[in-house]
Order: C-alpha cells, then sequence, then structure tokens
C-alpha cells in the first residue's frame, strides 16, 4: 500500500502538483489502482504513519507530499 | 416633478409578464407598480397640504420635500452598488442565460433585498407626510441652524457653500438625512477608510466625508455582508421614523444628535436590532400560499402529491425551518425521489443538528455493508436511506447542485469529464447512461449530506467528512464503487486512469 501511496504523490509531483489532499488520492487508489483495502479510517491512519516515517510530509492545509526519502523508498521498492 | 416622473413608470402596467420571466422580476415589477402608486399619493396629499401655505414657505418646503424623495432615491441606487459590491454582480445585465444560472444565488439575494426596501417604503412615505402635515409648524430658523452644522462638516474652510440660496439649503436640509445614513453605512463597512466609496457615486462621495466626523470609536468589529447592510438601514429609517414622530423637532434634534454623537456608542444611537432578509426568515412569516408557491416550483419530479406537501411544509414551520431550508430539502428529496416520511425524519435530523450548532457526535465507526468502507455513522449527515438511482431524470437543477458541490474539491479531471456528460444530456447531446445516474444521485446525495452537518455550499471539509457521507451516500444507493471486472460503477467507462490526476 505505501508504494501505491507514494507513486500517487511521486506522479502528482511529476505533473507539478506538489501537494494532494487524502480525497483525490483515495479516488485514485479506488479507480485507477482499483484498491479498496485501505480507505477512510485505515487510510487516515496510514498517511500519519507514513508521515512519523518522513516518507510523506503535510502543509498547513492538510494536504500531503512525498520526501526525498519517500522517494527513495519509492525507488527502493518499486520492483515489489 | 417628482410625480411626472413616476407617473412615466405607470407604462409598466402594460407589460406582458409573460411566462418566460423568471418570478423574481414579475415581483420586482409589481412592487414597483405598486411604489409608483403609493409616490403620486404622497405628492398629490403633498401638494393639498402645502396649498395653504404662504408663497415663500411654500418654495423653502417644496425644496425641502424635493429633497427628501431625491435623498431616498440616491440612498436606494448607494445600496444597491454597495449590495452589487459585495455579492459581486457587476456586468450582470449584460450576461447571458448560462451565467443567469451560476448567479442565481446572488439574484435571489437581489430579490430579497428588493423586497426589503420596497417593504420599507412605505414607511419612510408615511414619515414624509407626517413631516409635510407639520409644515406649518417647520421653523426655518431651525432647519437653518442644522444646515449650518452640515455646511461646516461637508466644505470645511472651502466656503464653496456659502453662496447658496435659502431654497438650495431647504433643499439639502430634506436630504442630509440620507448623507447622514450613507456615511454611518460607508463608516461602518470600510473600517474608516471610505474605499467602497469610489464605487457609489456622489452621494456616497458627500456621505464619505462623514467618515472624519462618526470617527473610529463608531467603527463596529461586524463582519459586513449584505444582511448587515439592510440591518443598518432598517434600524436608521426605524430611527428615523420613531424620531419624526415628534414632527420636525424630532427630525431636527435626531439629526443634530447623529451630528454631535453625545459620546454615545453607534449602537444606542442607531437601536440597532437584528435583521433578517427574506430567505433566512422563518417559515411562520409567510402564508400558506406563498409557501405552497415556492416549494411547488422545487418539487421537480412532481414526486410529493399535494397531501406529501402539506405534511412537509407543517413539519418545517414546527421545526422551524427558514424557506430556503425547506426549498433545500423539497428540492433534493424530489431530485432524489426521498420517500416523504424519511425526509421528514431527515428534516427532523437537521433541526437538531442545526440547534446543536452542527457539533460533531460520539464517532460510531462502521464497515459499509455494501461499500466495503469504514466510515463514522453518527457523522455523516444522516441515516442510510433506501434510494434508487435507476427511475430517475437528469435535472438541470439538480446539475447546478452537482457542478456546486464538486466545486469544493480539488480539482480533477474526471469530474470534469463527468460534469461534461451531464451537460451534454441536459442540452440533449447525449442519452443517460447508467454511470451518469449513478454519479448525478451520488452527488446530489453527498451534496444533501453536507448540508445536514452545517456545511455550506463552495466549503472543502476534511477528508474524514468526506469519506463519512461519500461512503454513507454509497450505503443509500447500495453501491460498491467497482464491477465485476473492477471497473469504477461511479465514473463512466471513457474517463480513463490519468483522469484521476495522478
Amino acid at each position: 500500500m505505501e508504494n501505491k501511496i507514494l507513486k500517487f504523490f511521486f506522479l502528482r509531483k511529476e505533473k507539478g502538483n506538489t501537494y494532494s489532499n487524502l480525497i483525490t488520492l483515495d479516488r485514485y487508489l479506488v479507480h485507477v489502482e482499483k484498491d479498496m483495502s485501505c480507505l477512510g479510517l485505515s487510510l487516515r491512519e496510514k498517511i500519519r504513519d507514513m508521515i512519523d516515517q518522513n516518507l510523506l510530509s503535510e502543509n498547513n492545509e492538510q494536504k500531503y507530499s512525498i520526501t526525498p526519502k519517500g522517494l527513495e523508498y519509492l525507488e527502493q521498492h518499486s520492483e515489489e | 416633478m417628482i410625480q411626472k416622473s413616476f407617473q412615466s413608470l405607470e407604462n409598466l402596467k402594460d407589460l406582458d409578464l409573460g411566462d418566460y420571466l423568471p418570478v423574481g422580476f414579475k415581483n420586482a415589477i409589481e412592487y414597483l407598480l405598486s411604489l409608483v402608486s403609493q409616490v403620486n399619493n404622497f405628492v398629490e396629499l403633498t401638494i393639498e397640504i402645502f396649498s395653504d401655505l404662504a408663497e415663500e414657505h411654500f418654495k423653502l418646503s417644496n425644496a425641502f420635500i424635493c429633497g427628501l424623495i431625491n435623498g431616498l432615491i440616491e440612498l436606494f441606487e448607494f445600496i444597491f452598488q454597495i449590495i452589487s459590491f459585495l455579492i459581486g454582480l457587476d456586468g450582470l445585465v449584460s450576461v447571458g442565460y448560462d451565467d443567469l444560472i451560476k448567479k442565481r444565488y446572488q439574484l435571489e439575494i437581489v430579490e430579497n433585498v428588493l423586497n426589503f426596501l420596497f417593504k420599507e417604503v412605505p414607511l419612510l412615505l408615511n414619515v414624509f407626510l407626517d413631516l409635510a402635515k407639520n409644515i406649518k409648524d417647520l421653523n426655518f430658523q431651525e432647519l437653518e441652524n442644522i444646515f449650518e452644522l452640515f455646511k461646516e462638516i461637508f466644505q470645511g474652510s472651502s466656503g464653496k457653500l456659502d453662496n447658496i440660496s435659502r431654497y438650495q439649503w431647504a433643499y439639502y436640509s430634506g436630504s442630509i438625512i440620507f448623507e447622514i445614513i450613507v456615511g454611518i453605512v460607508l463608516a461602518l463597512l470600510t473600517g474608516g477608510l471610505g474605499n467602497a466609496g469610489k464605487a457609489a457615486g456622489t452621494i456616497s462621495q458627500k456621505g464619505s466625508k462623514f467618515l472624519k466626523i462618526l470617527g473610529e470609536e463608531f467603527i463596529s468589529a461586524i463582519t459586513f455582508g449584505a444582511s448587515d447592510l439592510l440591518s443598518i438601514f432598517s434600524s436608521l429609517t426605524k430611527a428615523f421614523a420613531k424620531a419624526c414622530k415628534n414632527g420636525f423637532r424630532g427630525f431636527i434634534e435626531w439629526i443634530r444628535s447623529l451630528l454631535k454623537r453625545n459620546d454615545k456608542h453607534l449602537d444606542e444611537v442607531l437601536e440597532l436590532e437584528e435583521v433578517v432578509i427574506e430567505t433566512h426568515k422563518p417559515l411562520k412569516s409567510y402564508n400558506p400560499a406563498e409557501v405552497k408557491h415556492f416549494i411547488k416550483d422545487v418539487n421537480f419530479h412532481n414526486h410529493y402529491g399535494l397531501y406529501d406537501l402539506q405534511v412537509i411544509r407543517l413539519r418545517a414551520k414546527l421545526l422551524n425551518f427558514t424557506l430556503v431550508e425547506l426549498q433545500d430539502f423539497v428540492k433534493t428529496g424530489s431530485l432524489m425521489k426521498i420517500k416523504k416520511s424519511s425526509l421528514v425524519k431527515e428534516m427532523e435530523f437537521f433541526a437538531k443538528q442545526k440547534k446543536n450548532k452542527f457539533a460533531l457526535q460520539k464517532p460510531k465507526s462502521i464497515k459499509g455493508r455494501h461499500s466495503q468502507r469504514d466510515f463514522d455513522l453518527n457523522n455523516c449527515g444522516g441515516e442510510i436511506l433506501n434510494l434508487d438511482w435507476k427511475n430517475i431524470e437528469i435535472f438541470e437543477e439538480g446539475f447546478s447542485i452537482v457542478k456546486s458541490h464538486l466545486e469544493r474539491f480539488e480539482s480533477v479531471e474526471a469530474n470534469r469529464k463527468m460534469i461534461k456528460r451531464l451537460e451534454d444530456i441536459i442540452y440533449g447531446k447525449i442519452k443517460p447512461t447508467d454511470w451518469d445516474k449513478r454519479f448525478y444521485t451520488h452527488e446530489i446525495r453527498e451534496y444533501r449530506r453536507y448540508k445536514n452537518l452545517g456545511i455550506e455550499d463552495g466549503v472543502e471539509a476534511d477528508y474524514d467528512i468526506w469519506n463519512h457521507t461519500h461512503s454513507s451516500t454509497l450505503e443509500d444507493y447500495k453501491i460498491y464503487e467497482l464491477d465485476e471486472n473492477r471497473n469504477s460503477i461511479l465514473y463512466h467507462p471513457d474517463i480513463k486512469p490519468e483522469d484521476f490526476d495522478y
């Protein structure tokens, strides 16, 4: 799941949208990744964990972006 | 001359008020016709009263009354300019039908402002008439004293008003009250800076000079909006009417007290009270026929029969709903074909929420039976209903709700494309598919849930709120977001993965 989330933020960043909210991420997971295993309260929980691990950062508008550590993590785990 | 100007407005009677005109415009024209007749009556009565006056007294009194009427008209112009400024209606007259649809909310405000102002006019005309009746008692020396004060304020040391005739000062003395009203409104509106005055023409330029006199101690901390403007206007006209009950003496004393401030706080001087504009009035202030008319208009699918509407209306009255709240329920209820019993239950839920100032309830997390999503059942904007998306039609009004609701979220190409599809369906370019119907009903129901949580249009709530309302809406329609081939059930197959803006 971390990979899918980081991939979303990475692709967004590539398109020039550094920060994104969780509603857009939720739609991506459902309609693009077709993965409904971690949505709603669980997704919120997962994002908190990823912030604690410094894979994601949050701005003051409750929007999130991938950190350099997140990019590194994605590179290392992209084959999984 | 005034009567002649207003008489020309009587031609409005000959205007064909066909069905194509929006109700708001028809009402405005009817109000204008009633205003014309009231002003004509006022002028006729004034002429009768003045006929007994000696020539000099007649001329001065005439100038004074002309000042009153013109001041009133300029004040209305000023109010409309400020309202237009506040709600962003600039350039409305040159827009097309589509833009008018988009500006519907603003137009409703304008309609309500018109209704409000037209109700104030008879009060003011009665005050003028009382003054006219007492014109024989008018002490011109006292009026002259007021005018001296007026000159001091307006011209400072420039001396521009020194060489004007007695008739001119009588005219200015009539319009002075409106100058003061404008000055006070501007002081409140601009926080003392007078910037908004630039948009308001001659009267406000004069009025803005009052800012210097009114000073910073009068500047209220209120966040100024259209209803605040009307509130102040209403308070001023009521205070003006009250003062004029004592004839010219009262009129002059009140103006003097305003100009001198008497070290009172503005609220005390104006006796400010809460004034609620028409759309926010409780239902009990309307007659049943009016309410029936308003809710019939939003019963799009004729989903509710006359008896249903009667039950809904009476319950809304009991719950102390405003007209807008009731209309909203009937509108979304009819678009989604919600049963009367469920609608009434939800109205009761909404009233309870409103009473609690939409405070969050103790959470109750569940996994949706159909959606398979985790969400908070106690904070999702109402109970889960048994709704059907299949037997609905896509209406322009529903489309507007969908569009307005989606505007609160981060813009995503997939939503834009679905909006375009709904628009094409309304214009008959394409036939509605199951995806369109599911998307349309889902967004309207989600919008209703946002409303039930007290979240106004355009306000983007956080992910949790969206998840609770989104998931519970999926439950309402018994939807899992992916079909057996893992394709989206809400977004049309034409919507590509890249449209989700990753």
